[in-house]
This record gives C-alpha cells, structure tokens and sequence, in this order.
C-alpha cells in the first residue's frame, strides 16, 4: 500500500476511535487537561472515554486511572496532555496497550528548542506503528464520530466544511463562525509540529471523506511541497479546497543576482502554485471563511455570468462593480427580458438593468424578477442583496431556489433580526448567505474559478 | 552583490540555450579587439558589443553593453570605451572577451526566467520587460513542469496581456514560439538541476519568432540544497504550559 493510502487509514482509524484514554486529565477547571476531558464529553462522544492520571479519583463523573496500564480493554487513541518530558514514556505505554495513534495536544516540542524529544517520540511511533497528530495542537474535532479532542471550542454543528489549519486560533475561528451561522463542520484539525501525519496526509483523507464537501486550510509553510502539490492536484478533481497562506517562511535570502530571483516572492509562487493545481487561494482569512462556505454549498454553476437583484440601488452596485474586480461577466439584460419586466408589476422606480434596482422591500418582486432573468438565461449566478429586512424572504427563496436554473446566492446588508433568522434556514438548504454584496461576489467568484478548472482538468483527460 | 552560486559567462549560458532550441543572436566571442572586428565583418553590421566578465551580471549598469554599431571603426571605439567604463566602475573585474551579436531588430519585450523555490522547487516566471516586470512587478509564475495549458494561462495571466495580442496599435507576438520558449525553459530548468537561477532578458517578441537577447544563469555551488522545512510556529496551537 502507498504511504499515503496508510496514512490515510491511520487518520480514519483516529478519527473513528471507538475509546479513548485522555492522559493527563486534570480537576482543575483552570488546566488544558480538564478542559480537553471537558470538551469531549460536551462534545456528545458516545465511545469509552479513560482519563488518566496519577492522582486518580474521580473527573467530570468519570473514573480517573492513574496510568494508562490501569486502565481496563484497549484504548483505541490516547489523547496526551502532560508535559513533553513526559510524552515519549506516555506513548510507550500506549503502544504496549495497543493504542492506533495519539493526538498529543502538549508543546515543549521541536518548537520550544527540544527536537530531540520530537526525534523521539518520531522513533516510538514508527517502531510500533503508533500515528501521530501534533504535537503541540490546540487538538481535532471529527464530527461523525462526535470526537471533539480540543480545549476549545466545543463544536457539535455538522457540516459540510473540513477545516486543517496550522493555528490553533485559526482553526477555532473557522469552527466557530461555521456553528454560528448553521454551516457546520466535518472536521477541525489543527495541524501543529506535524512530526508523523503532516498537510498532504489530512488533505488526502478529506478527499475522499463522504461527510466533506469543502476543504479549508490556513498554512505557514508547507512540509514536503512536491508531495503537496500532486495531493492538491488529485484533491481537487474531487472537492474544493480554498487555502490561506500566511508569510511566514524558512525561504532563503531572495536572490538579487536574477530579476527572477528578485521578482519570486514565496507569497506569489504559492498563490500560483495553487491557481496551477486547482486550489483557490485567498487573501485573507474573511474571504477564506466565504469562500469555503460558498464552495460547500453552491454546487457548480454552468458559467461566470451573475445578476445582481437588489432593493436599493447602492447595494445591487457594489456587488456589481466587486463582481468585474473579480473577473466575472456581468451581462446587461437583453431588450426583451427588459420588456417582460416592465409588464411585471414592480415599483416604477425600479431601475432594469444589472443590477436590477427593485427599490421596493417586497419578497415577491425578488421573486418574479429573478424567474424571468432565469427564463432569459441572463446569468448563471443570480445573486439577491436584501438592502433591508425583506419580509419572508427565507421562503420565498428556497422555493425560488428550485424553479431555476442559476445558482442562487443571498446577501443581507443591515438584514437585522430578519438575517439572523433567515442565515440557518437558507445555509442548511444550501443557499450561501453573507453580510455584505462584496463578500458575496468573492465568495461566488472562489467557486466559479474553482469550477472552470475542474472542468478544464476533465476536458483534459478525455482528450 | 553576493548571490549563493557560480555565475555562468554568457557565452557557455548560451550553450545552454542551443540545446533547448532557444533562438539567441548569431554571434561570436572576441577576446581580442582584432577577433571582435573579424566576427563583426562576418555577422554584417549592425551589431552589439556586450562585455564579459565573471565580475559583472548586470552588464548595462556596469556600462557594459553597446549596441547600433554600424562599423569597425565605431565598434573599436565603443570596445574602448567599454573597458575604461568598466574600468571605472569595477576596477577589480576581470574581462574575458567580449561577445559580438547581430543586432535584431525592435519588437515588444518580455522577460522569462526559472528559479529554485524553497518549498516547490523548479519554478517558471513569465512577464513583460523593462517596468512592467521591474516596477509594475506584472508577472505570472507556474511550478515546473510546465504543460502547455500552463505556459497559455501564466501568459495569458499578466495584466499587460493585451499588448501582447496586438493591443495599442502594435503587431500580435508569435503566442507559439512564445509558448515554446516557457516549455523549454521549464525543460531546461527541471533537466538542469545545477542550474539555480536562470534570467532571459530581454527577450524580444516578434510578429513571427522571437529572440533571446540576454541570458544570465546561476549555477549551484557544490553543498547548496534546497530546503524544504516546513517552519514550526511557537503557537502552533498546543498549550506551551501543561
């Protein structure tokens, strides 16, 4: 079997564990080791849950074992919270006790200047076959298995969206505003030391994990690139993945002796490395977030041309004018569909063109006006920017959703209470929502991009 | 300017380039005044004087580089004045010869090169010369090796992309040689591999073909390896006090 393909099952095995033995688990609220035990507990885990300790006793109604020897059947994961000196010994116990893999959220590692603990705990895991995650990971989160391995936060909102992120902050960021707004998560992993499992590992497992749609990653640099970008390239044949990359890098001194030296920022040839390979870069972590929720529940639009249908002028223009900074097409709308609309009964202040100002708050013109530019096959993306609360707009566009062809796309700008109760609905029915027509547009934009490579990709090979 | 490699003179760099079929300027290499005026009278005037020196990469700012010479006498004027300005600008460098090219003619001019990237190694850069690359820093970049859809979407990347269809007026350049020259780059880059750095600049773009006027290359001193780590964050997310 490839190493890849072991990896994979070893993240699977992980993943699915049917027990686990939380070493290091602490009474103390204020400690990462209580908190772990804590979160998966709240996190709805219905497998065997051992805490270990040496003080033993009892934790969150749970019998405390004071070492993982002690404890009664095989733990299928050890998740490890005690200090690093202590790991190596730890991971020797949990190979005797048949342990898969580990999930070692402790730091202390090659990051605080101990790469010899790391080489250590690298030798123990590849003598016995013991896999790791981390070390020094803020933890994972596998929402088919109600496996919540993390301090914080807590998310039990499944979803269509795998989050693998290098910062443990960015990891519970994503997570967070995934739950917040009904979208949910598959998995959250936060990618840490990668001394065992790495980027190319998790990125291959979500590939082809049934419960992703959408992958998401935030990286600082990348383990093995070439490795990285043949995964990419077999990852994104299958689903989406939108990527951030932050600056930080071990890259060597720019080079002056070559304008191609000079010119080869790592920034730029990772964002090339990307768009060459499939994956959506993004520039920041408020459009990674948008994208990937677009990604997740847009489906494939049949090309890049977009509507815009707005009740006020101003709002149906900034998704327009962000729509030709992203390259898409904005159409004009054909005489004749022109015509139609004016029959319509709309406001006589409406303004028909694209973007179609509706200058009226009524669910039903929205409505109306979308199914003729839909009957006219204008666009491909139409995209609804609610200026104000639209009363039952939720409904209205769920059943619009399905009587058209073009992908359908909502933006609220000062929706108020009627936004916040309309987002959950509409996410989980597959229509994206967002706060602002700019970030709407980027959104839609990631998924056009990442649908006309797709699709170039397949013209390829069945030539 | 220190760079991390052995610079290779340009008249062994376009060796390099004869392999890969990468159109360069007939020419010859004259290490002496004598040879430089036999080389020129058998390439036909006008021609280019460029000098070279293990010393100097960036010939033009060393004011190393002549060119519209139409006869022997400017050609012996303009060697002359080329090794005093040297002279005067480096006084250590050394100067090996000078290389005498046909001079070709104008046409719009872009700029490709390959480098090592630290974390996806062989890498291919397209863009248009002068400030477009230089200030405007309008260029694309794909990771070798390069398909053909790859050299057509990283040219048809850069913003001054329409110049190079025929905007403003001028001629459309040769999109297929244009399109081989990225392939071949890509070729010799990634079969290369002591290659480290490489610059063609400029090339210039004809309506049919085009030529490499310039080319630098920098080789890899014995003990360079690419580094492929990734970096460990401090707050990769794991608690540093357990």
């Amino acid at each position: 079997m490839a190493e890849f393909e072991q990896a994979v099952q070893a993240i699977s095995r992980i993943f699915n564990a049917q027990s686990v033995a939380v070493v290091g688990a602490s009474g103390d609220p204020a400690k990462y080791g209580h908190m772990t035990l804590d979160s998966i507990i709240r996190g709805g885990y219905d497998g065997q849950i051992y805490p270990v300790n040496p003080k033993g006793g009892d934790i969150l109604g749970r019998r405390v074992y004071p070492s993982l020897t002690d404890i009664p059947g095989q733990p299928d994961i050890v998740v490890v919270i005690v200090p690093a000196k202590f790991v190596p010994g730890i991971l020797r116990e949990a190979a005797q006790k048949g342990a898969a893999g580990a999930v070692i959220l402790s730091g202390g590692f090659r990051e605080a200047g101990r790469a010899d603990l790391e080489e250590e705990i690298l030798s123990i895991s590849r003598k016995y076959g013991l896999r790791i995650m981390g070390p020094n990971i803020q933890g994972i989160n596998y929402l088919p298995n109600r496996l919540c391995a993390m301090f914080f936060p807590v998310i039990t909102v499944c979803g269509p969206l795998a989050i693998i992120s290098q910062s443990g902050s960015v990891t519970a960021a994503l997570s967070e505003w995934a739950a917040e707004e009904a979208l949910g998560i598959s998995a959250a992993v936060n990618l840490g030391n990668q001394v065992d499992l790495c980027e190319s590992d998790y990125l291959e497992f979500f590939a082809s994990d049934e419960n992703t749609r959408s992958i998401v990653m935030y990286l600082e640099g990348v383990q093995d690139g070439r490795r990285f970008l043949e995964t990419m390239k077999r990852t994104t044949a299958q689903k989406p993945v939108v990527i951030l990359k932050s600056g930080r890098t071990l890259a060597g001194q720019k080079s002056a002796a070559s304008h191609t030296g000079s010119l080869a920022g790592s920034h730029q040839v990772f964002s090339a490395a990307c768009r060459q390979f499939g994956a959506v870069p993004a520039d920041d972590l408020e459009t990674l977030y948008d994208s990937a929720k677009a990604l997740a529940t847009m489906g494939e639009p049949k090309g890049d041309r977009i509507l815009a249908i707005s009740t006020s002028g101003g709002v149906g223009t900034l998704a327009v004018d962000e729509a030709e900074i992203q390259g898409l097409t904005v159409p004009p709308l054909p005489e004749a569909c022109v015509e139609e609309l004016r029959r319509l009964d709309l406001s006589p202040l409406a303004t028909l063109s694209n973007p179609i100002d509706l200058a009226w708050i009524g669910a039903k013109d929205f409505q109306e006006a979308a199914r003729l530019a839909d009957r006219f096959d204008v666009a491909d993306v139409i995209l609804l920017t609610f200026g104000d609360p639209v009363a039952g707009a939720a409904e209205m566009v769920k059943e619009l959703a399905d009587s058209i062809r073009a992908k359908l796309v909502v933006s609220y700008l000062g929706g108020g209470q009627e936004e916040k109760l309309a987002r959950p609905t509409l996410q989980q029915a597959g229509i994206p929502v967002f706060p602002s027509p700019e970030r709407a547009v980027k959104g839609i934009a990631a998924v056009i991009h990442a649908t006309k490579y797709r699709q170039k990709r397949a013209r390829k090979l069945s030539v | 300017m220190s760079h991390n490699g052995r610079f290779i003179l340009e008249p062994y760099a376009v060796e390099y380039l004869k392999q890969y079929q990468i159109p360069y300027p007939d020419h010859g290499f004259a290490h002496t005044l004598e040879e430089a005026v036999r080389i020129a009278d058998r390439l036909g005037y006008p021609v280019v004087l460029k000098v070279v020196s293990t010393h100097i990469i960036h010939k033009s700012d060393a004011g190393g580089v002549v060119v519209g010479l139409k006869s022997a006498d400017e050609l012996a004027q303009s060697y002359q004045t080329i090794v005093n300005r040297v002279h005067k600008t480096m006084a250590d460098a050394s100067i090996e010869g000078m290389l005498v090219c046909q001079q070709a003619p104008d046409g719009l001019e872009a700029i490709v090169g390959a480098l090592d990237d630290p974390v996806f190694g062989t890498t291919v850069m397209f863009g248009l010369g002068g400030i477009f690359a230089e200030v405007l820093k309008d260029v694309a970049f794909r990771i070798a090796p390069l398909e053909r859809l790859d050299a057509e979407e990283m040219i048809a990347e850069i913003k001054g992309y329409p110049l190079l269809t025929g905007a403003r007026g001028g001629p459309a350049c040769d999109m297929d040689m244009l399109i081989d020259l990225l392939l071949a780059v890509s070729r010799l880059a990634t079969e290369k591999p002591d290659i480290r750095e490489l610059d063609l600049n400029p090339v210039r773009l004809f309506e049919t073909g085009l030529m490499v006027l310039d080319v630098r290359m920098i080789e890899k001193t014995h003990g360079t390896t690419t580094s492929q780590n990734s970096p460990v964050s401090a707050h990769g997310g794991g608690p540093q006090k357990v």
